[in-house]
C-alpha cells in the first residue's frame, strides 16, 4: 500500500485562508496635542481631563481617590518634598508630590503644623501623599488615551 | 452670616479650625484604619483606570480591596517575629 507521509499531507483551505489574510501591520501611534492638552488638565485638577471628555465617572472616582490620599496624606502630617531638594530620593519625592497638581499647593492650607515624620503615622502620610500623585499621572495618561482615541 | 463671608479674615479662620479638627481627628485613626483607607482609596483609582464596565467595576474594586487588606495583614503576620 502506498500511504502519503503525514508531513507531506497539506490541507488546501487552512493555507488558503492564512495567505488570504494579511497580518496587520503595527501602527505608528500618533502624538495628539488634543490628549496632551487633556492630560495637562487632568495633572492640573484630578479627574478634570475626563470631565471634559464626558467621562464623569471618572473624573469624580479619580477627584475622590487622589484628593483623598492627598488631604489624608496632610492631615496625618506626611512630609511634603520641596522643590529644591538636596538629594536624589528627595527629587524624587518632589516629582511624586507634584504629581497631585493642585492638591500640591494646598498643602500648607492642611497642613498647619508641618510635617512630622518622628511618627509612624506621619510617614504613613508621606506615602498617602506621593500615591496619589502616582495615580494622577495614571490618571493624566489615561485621559490622553481616551482624547486619542486609543481607549474607550 | 453675609458678613462671614465677605470677610477674608473670619472665613480664613473658620476654614483653619476646620483643617486643625480635621487633623486632629485624623491622627486617631491608626495603622489599621490608614491602612484600610489606602486600600480603599486605591482600589477606586484601580477600577476607574481598567477598561471594565458598571457591576464588572465594582466587582473589581472589591475584589482588588479585600487583596489589600489580605495581603498587608499577612505581611504584617510575616514581619512580626522580627518585630523585636
Amino acid at each position: 500500500m502506498n500511504e502519503t507521509p503525514a508531513s507531506e499531507i497539506i490541507v488546501p483551505a487552512v493555507t488558503e485562508q492564512v495567505a488570504a489574510k494579511p497580518r496587520p501591520r503595527p501602527r505608528r501611534a500618533s502624538f495628539s496635542f488634543a490628549g496632551l492638552g487633556v492630560a495637562i488638565l487632568s495633572w492640573a485638577v484630578p479627574g478634570l481631563g475626563h470631565l471634559v471628555l464626558g467621562r464623569w465617572r471618572r473624573a469624580l472616582a479619580f477627584f475622590i481617590s487622589v484628593g483623598g490620599l492627598a488631604i489624608t496624606g496632610y492631615l496625618l502630617r506626611g512630609n511634603v518634598f520641596p522643590q529644591h531638594a538636596t538629594d536624589a530620593f528627595g527629587r524624587l519625592g518632589f516629582y511624586a508630590d507634584l504629581g497631585t497638581g493642585v492638591f500640591y499647593y494646598l498643602a500648607h492650607f492642611f497642613e498647619r503644623l508641618g510635617p512630622d515624620v518622628s511618627r509612624a503615622l506621619g510617614d504613613d502620610g508621606t506615602r498617602f501623599i506621593a500615591a496619589a500623585g502616582l495615580v494622577n499621572v495614571l490618571s493624566a495618561f489615561d485621559a490622553y488615551e481616551i482624547a486619542a482615541g486609543r481607549r474607550r | 452670616m453675609l458678613d462671614f463671608f465677605a470677610n477674608p479674615l473670619l472665613s480664613a479662620r473658620f476654614a483653619s479650625s476646620i483643617a486643625e479638627v480635621a487633623a486632629a481627628a485624623f491622627l486617631r485613626i491608626g495603622h489599621f484604619g490608614a491602612m484600610l483607607l489606602f486600600a480603599l482609596l486605591i482600589a477606586t483609582s484601580f477600577a476607574a483606570l481598567g477598561q471594565r464596565k458598571g457591576l464588572e467595576r465594582l466587582r473589581y474594586a472589591i475584589w482588588s480591596f479585600a487583596l489589600f487588606i489580605l495581603i498587608g495583614v499577612g505581611i504584617a503576620w510575616l514581619m512580626y517575629p522580627f518585630s523585636r
